[in-house]
C-alpha cells in the first residue's frame, strides 16, 4: 500500500533544508571569477516508505541535487539530515563521505551503468565487497537472494551484463543498490531508456520494494506520467528552484505554478 | 568478405614469422651441435648448406656457427624485448590510468613529465644512458623501456577519461569505493585489451632498438651473439658471405614482421576504437 | 496483400517490404518482415514500437542509409513513383533531400559543428544547383523563417554549439526541407528534447505539413505523442505490422492485443494499492524470430492456432487492419 504520506507525523527519512550549489566559475586574467548557480534554497523531506518525485526540464537542477544527496558532489550552502545523522551541514563543515549515508542510486542508462567485463554476481555484490566482505558464501547467498528480490533467477550471477536486455540490467542495478541496505533509494532517470512495456515491470518492482522494505525512494523523471504513477508527493525544479511541490494528485491535476501548467500541458496524454 | 579473409591473412603471415623465430629460439641449439662462441678456423666463412664441418647455416670469420649464433641472437632479441614490454606496459598503464582517473591539475602535472620524456629522440637518449652507465642486459632494458611507456600512458589515460564518466564508477565511488578499488576493479580490466595491442607493436620497435644499440656496440656485453652485433660484424664482408649480414637482417625481419602483423589483427579482432591514433 | 488503406495519392508504398541485413560470412537475418502502408500526399503517418521492432531501420532503408552490400530489400518501397528497391544507387542519390529528407532524434551528430547554419542549409540548397548566390541567401533566410525562428537574420550567423536543442532539431528541419521534398522522415526527432521543446517542434511539423502538402513518416515510441500528432498509425512489433489505422481510432480502441497491451503499458494515475500491468516476458530477438505470431508468447489471447503459419492482415475496423487470428 502506497503510504499515506501526508497523514503520518513519523520523523522524515531525510530532511534537505536550503540546498544551494554553486559552480566556481575560473579566473581568468582580465576576468573575475563568475559563479553559476545550479540549485538555490532546495528543501523537502522525505518520510518513511515515500516516493518523492522529483520533476523538471533538463538543466533544472535535479540530477545535481541527486549527486549532492548521495556525496558525488558538495553542495555550496544547506544541511541535509538524514534521521538523526547529519549528512551534510555546509556551515558546520560537515560532508559525510558517501557508503556512510547509506543512499544509493539507480541509474539512467542501463548500458553504462554496469561494468561489462564484471560478472552479474561482482556487479551486485561490489557493495559489500567494498565494505570489506570476503566470505564467498555470504557472498553469493546475499546476491542470490538481491536477485530474486528483484526477479531475477540466482543462475544470473554467473553471466555478464550484456547477456541481459535493458529491464533486466536496471533490474541489476537496483539489485547493486539495495545489497547493502540502504535508507533511501535515488532513481535518476531510471525508466526513461527502457521500452513500454518493460518501464511498467521496472515501475512495479520499485514500488513492491518500497511495500516490501519499506525504503524511501527520490524518483527523479520528467516524465509527468511516470511520475503521477509511482509517486506519494512531488517537487518541481526550474531553473535550480522548487516552483511547486505537494501531493502528486494535486500538484499533477490542479497545478497552481506557471511552468508546472506549461510542463503537463505539454505532456500528450490519453484520455481513459 | 573481402576484408574477412585479408584478416585472416594477416594472423595467419604473423603466425608464421613469428614461430619461425620462437622455434629458432627453442630448438635452434639443438640442431646446431656447436657452441656459438666455439671458433673453428679452419671452416671460416663456410656458406649455408656447406659441404664441410656440417654448419647448416655456414659460419662467419671466425668459423663460429651461424645457427648457434642465431639461435643466441633469437633468445637475447626476444627476451630483452619481453622484458621491456611488459615493464613499459606495466609502468605506463598504471601511471595513464591514475592520470586519467584523477583528471585535473594532478593529471596535467603527470602529462607534463610525459612530454618531458617524449622530447627526446628516443633512440639518442638510449645511447646517452647506455654510454653513461656501461652495456649491460639490464640497463639495455632500462634504457629501452624508459620512453616506451609513453604510447600505454597515453592511450590508458585516454581511456580512462572516458570510462571515469560511466554511471558503473559512480555507482562504486556511492558505494564507498576509493581510487585503488575503481583502478584495480574498473578501469584496469577495461584497459587490457588495448594494452596487448600497444605490446605487440612496442616488441617490435624494442627489437630494432636493441638491434641498432647491438649494431652500434652498445648493446648487451660483446660475449653474447646478438643480430644486431652479427650485422655490424657481417657488414665488412658483405661482398664475400652474404649470409652473415643476411641471416641476422632476417631475423630481425621476421620477427618485427610478425609482431606488427599480429598487432594488426588484434587490433581489428579485439577492440577497432581501442588504439586508435592515440599512439 | 490485403491493405485497406491503400490510396491512390500516395507518395509513399511499402508493399510487401522485407528487409534483410547481411552479416557476414553468407549469413541474412530478417529484420522486416512483409510490411505493407502506404502515406498519402500531406499525411502524418506514425510508425510505432519498441525497440527492435525494425521502425528505424525501415526509416533508414528509405535513405538508404547503410553501407553498401549490407541490406537487401524484397518486395516494393515506392517514392514518388520510383521503387526504391530496385532503383540503382545513383537514382536513390538524387532522391535524396528532394524527394525524401530526414531528421534525426540528435541533431547535433546531423551538423557540422564547424560551419554556421547559413552556410549549412546554404549547402544542401547549392547541391541542388540551379540558384545563384542571391536567391540562395533569400531562400535560407526564408527557410529559417518557415521553421518559425523569430529572426532568421541573427540565427543565420550562428554556429550548432550557440543554438538550443530545439533550435538544432528547427535547423536541421530547414536544411531538411531546402529542396521541398515530398516525404519527410523524422526518426524520433522529439525524444532527446524537454516536453516544453517537443511541442513547439510538432505544431512546427504539423504547420509545414499543412502549408506545403509535406508527407510525414514519423518514427516513434510514444503512443500517447502519436495519438496527438499522427493522422494515421502503424504499430510494429518484431519487424511485423501488427495493426495499422486512423491514430484516434487506433489507440481509443485497438483490435489487435499487442496495440492494447502497449496503450494500456502508458503510465497513468494509480489508485491505492492498484498496479497497471506490463507486458510479460521479453521482445523476440531478431535471431530467434518463429513461426506465427510474433507476440503469441506473450499474448493473453493466444490459441493454438496463434503460433503456426502466417497470419495475414485483415480488416478488423472500417478503418483499421489487424495481423491477428483473435483480434478484440
Amino acid at each position: 500500500m502506497p503510504a499515506p504520506a501526508m497523514t503520518i507525523p513519523s520523523a522524515p527519512v531525510l530532511r534537505a533544508e536550503r540546498i544551494g550549489k554553486t559552480y566556481q566559475g575560473r579566473s581568468r586574467l582580465f576576468a573575475q571569477a563568475t559563479g553559476v548557480t545550479a540549485l538555490t534554497d532546495v528543501s523537502f523531506e522525505v518520510g518513511p516508505g515515500e516516493i518523492l518525485g522529483i520533476v523538471g526540464e533538463s538543466g533544472c537542477g535535479k540530477s545535481t541535487l541527486a549527486r549532492i544527496i548521495v556525496g558525488l558532489e558538495q553542495a555550496s550552502a544547506g544541511r541535509l539530515v538524514a534521521g538523526d545523522a547529519t549528512l551534510v551541514d555546509v556551515a558546520a563543515g560537515i560532508f559525510l563521505p558517501p557508503a556512510a549515508r547509506r543512499i544509493q542510486m539507480v541509474f539512467q542508462d542501463p548500458y553504462s551503468s554496469l561494468n561489462p567485463r564484471m560478472k552479474v554476481g561482482d556487479v551486485v555484490s561490489e557493495g559489500l565487497r567494498i565494505a570489506g566482505e570476503t566470505d564467498r558464501r555470504l557472498l553469493a547467498d546475499r546476491v542470490a537472494g538481491m536477485l530474486r528480490l528483484v526477479g531475477l533467477p540466482a543462475e544470473a550471477a554467473s553471466r555478464y551484463p550484456f547477456q541481459f536486455s535493458g529491464g533486466q540490467r536496471q533490474r541489476i542495478g537496483i539489485a547493486r543498490a539495495l545489497i547493502t541496505e540502504p535508507r533511501i533509494l535515488i532513481a535518476d532517470e531510471a525508466v526513461s531508456a527502457l521500452d513500454v512495456s518493460v518501464q511498467m515491470q521496472i515501475l512495479n518492482l520499485l514500488l513492491d520494494i518500497r511495500d516490501r522494505l519499506g525504503i524511501a525512494v527520490l524518483f527523479i523523471s520528467h516524465d509527468i506520467g511516470v511520475i503521477e504513477y509511482l509517486c506519494d508527493k512531488v517537487i518541481v525544479l526550474a531553473q535550480g528552484k522548487i516552483v511547486e511541490s505537494g501531493s502528486a494528485d494535486a500538484v499533477i491535476s490542479k497545478p497552481s505554478h506557471v511552468y508546472t501548467k506549461k510542463l503537463i500541458d505539454a505532456v500528450p496524454r490519453i484520455q481513459d | 568478405m573481402q576484408a574477412w579473409r585479408f584478416l585472416e591473412l594477416k594472423f595467419i603471415v604473423g603466425v608464421v614469422c613469428l614461430g619461425s623465430i620462437i622455434v629458432l629460439a627453442l630448438f635452434g641449439g639443438l640442431v646446431a651441435g656447436h657452441d656459438p662462441n666455439e671458433q673453428n678456423l679452419l671452416f671460416a666463412l663456410e656458406p649455408p648448406f656447406g659441404p664441410e664441418g656440417g654448419y647448416l647455416l655456414g659460419t662467419d670469420h671466425l668459423g663460429r656457427d651461424l645457427l648457434a649464433r642465431m639461435t643466441s641472437g633469437a633468445r637475447v632479441s626476444l627476451a630483452i624485448a619481453g622484458s621491456v614490454v611488459v615493464l613499459s606496459g606495466v609502468v605506463g598503464v598504471l601511471v595513464g590510468a591514475l592520470s586519467g582517473y584523477l583528471s585535473g591539475t594532478r593529471d596535467i602535472l603527470i602529462q607534463k613529465v610525459v612530454e618531458t620524456f617524449w622530447a627526446f629522440p628516443p633512440i639518442l637518449l638510449a645511447i646517452a644512458i647506455l654510454a653513461f652507465f656501461g652495456p649491460s642486459l639490464t640497463n639495455v632494458i632500462i634504457a629501452l623501456t624508459i620512453q616506451r611507456w609513453i604510447p600505454y600512458c597515453r592511450i590508458a589515460r585516454a581511456q580512462a577519461l572516458m570510462l571515469r564518466s560511466r554511471e558503473y564508477i559512480s555507482a562504486a565511488k556511492i558505494m564507498g569505493g576509493g581510487t585503488v578499488w575503481v583502478l584495480r576493479h574498473h578501469i584496469l580490466p577495461n584497459l587490457l585489451a588495448s594494452a596487448i595491442i600497444i605490446g605487440t607493436f612496442t616488441m617490435a620497435t624494442a627489437i630494432l632498438a636493441e638491434s641498432s644499440l647491438s649494431f652500434l656496440g652498445l648493446g648487451v656485453p660483446p660475449s653474447v651473439p646478438t643480430w644486431g652485433g652479427m650485422l655490424a660484424e657481417g657488414r665488412s664482408y658483405i661482398t664475400r658471405a652474404w649470409w652473415l649480414a643476411v641471416l641476422p637482417g632476417l631475423g630481425i625481419f621476421l620477427t618485427v614482421l610478425g609482431l606488427n602483423l599480429l598487432g594488426d589483427w588484434m587490433r581489428d579482432q579485439l577492440d577497432p576504437k581501442a588504439a586508435l591514433n592515440l599512439s | 496483400m490485403h491493405d485497406t488503406s491503400r490510396i491512390d495519392d500516395a507518395v509513399l508504398e511499402a508493399d510487401q517490404l522485407s528487409l534483410f541485413l547481411r552479416a557476414g560470412r553468407g549469413t541474412e537475418l530478417k529484420i522486416v518482415d512483409s510490411v505493407s502502408f502506404s502515406i498519402a500526399r500531406g499525411e502524418f503517418y506514425a510508425l510505432v514500437g519498441e525497440s527492435g521492432s525494425g521502425k528505424t531501420v525501415i526509416a533508414r532503408s528509405l535513405m538508404r542509409l547503410f553501407p553498401p552490400n549490407t541490406l537487401r530489400m524484397e518486395g516494393r518501397l515506392v517514392v514518388d513513383g520510383v521503387d526504391l528497391t530496385t532503383a540503382p544507387a545513383s537514382r536513390v542519390q538524387r532522391m535524396r533531400g528532394r524527394s525524401i529528407s530526414m531528421i534525426f532524434q540528435e541533431p547535433m551528430t546531423s551538423l557540422n559543428p564547424l560551419m554556421t547554419v547559413e552556410r549549412q542549409i546554404d549547402e544542401a540548397i547549392a547541391v541542388v544547383g540551379g540558384m545563384g548566390r542571391r536567391e540562395r541567401r533569400e531562400r535560407v533566410v526564408e527557410l529559417l523563417a518557415d521553421v518559425q525562428f523569430a529572426n532568421p537574420g541573427s540565427v543565420r550567423s550562428m554556429y550548432p554549439h550557440e543554438l538550443s536543442g530545439g533550435m538544432r532539431q528547427r535547423a536541421m528541419i530547414a536544411m531538411a526541407l531546402a529542396n521541398n521534398p515530398s516525404l519527410l522522415i523524422a526518426d524520433e526527432p522529439t525524444t532527446a528534447l524537454d516536453v516544453t521543446i517537443q511541442e513547439e517542434i510538432l505544431q512546427l511539423l504539423l504547420r509545414l505539413r499543412d502549408q506545403h502538402g509535406l508527407s510525414i513518416l514519423f518514427i516513434s515510441h510514444d503512443l500517447s505523442l502519436v495519438r496527438r500528432f499522427a493522422d494515421r498509425i502503424g504499430v510494429l512489433y518484431g519487424g511485423v505490422l501488427m495493426e495499422t489505422g486512423p491514430a484516434h481510432e487506433l489507440i481509443d480502441h485497438p483490435t489487435h492485443p499487442y496495440s492494447r497491451a502497449l496503450i494500456d503499458c502508458i503510465p497513468r494515475r494509480r489508485e491505492a494499492g492498484k498496479r497497471q500491468a506490463g507486458i510479460d516476458g521479453l521482445v523476440p530477438g531478431v535471431a530467434d524470430w518463429f513461426d506465427g505470431c510474433r507476440f503469441a508468447p506473450r499474448c493473453p489471447r493466444m490459441a493454438e492456432d496463434c503460433r503456426h503459419g502466417r497470419i495475414e492482415m485483415t480488416p478488423t475496423q472500417p478503418a483499421q487492419v489487424a495481423r491477428c487470428l483473435h483480434p478484440l
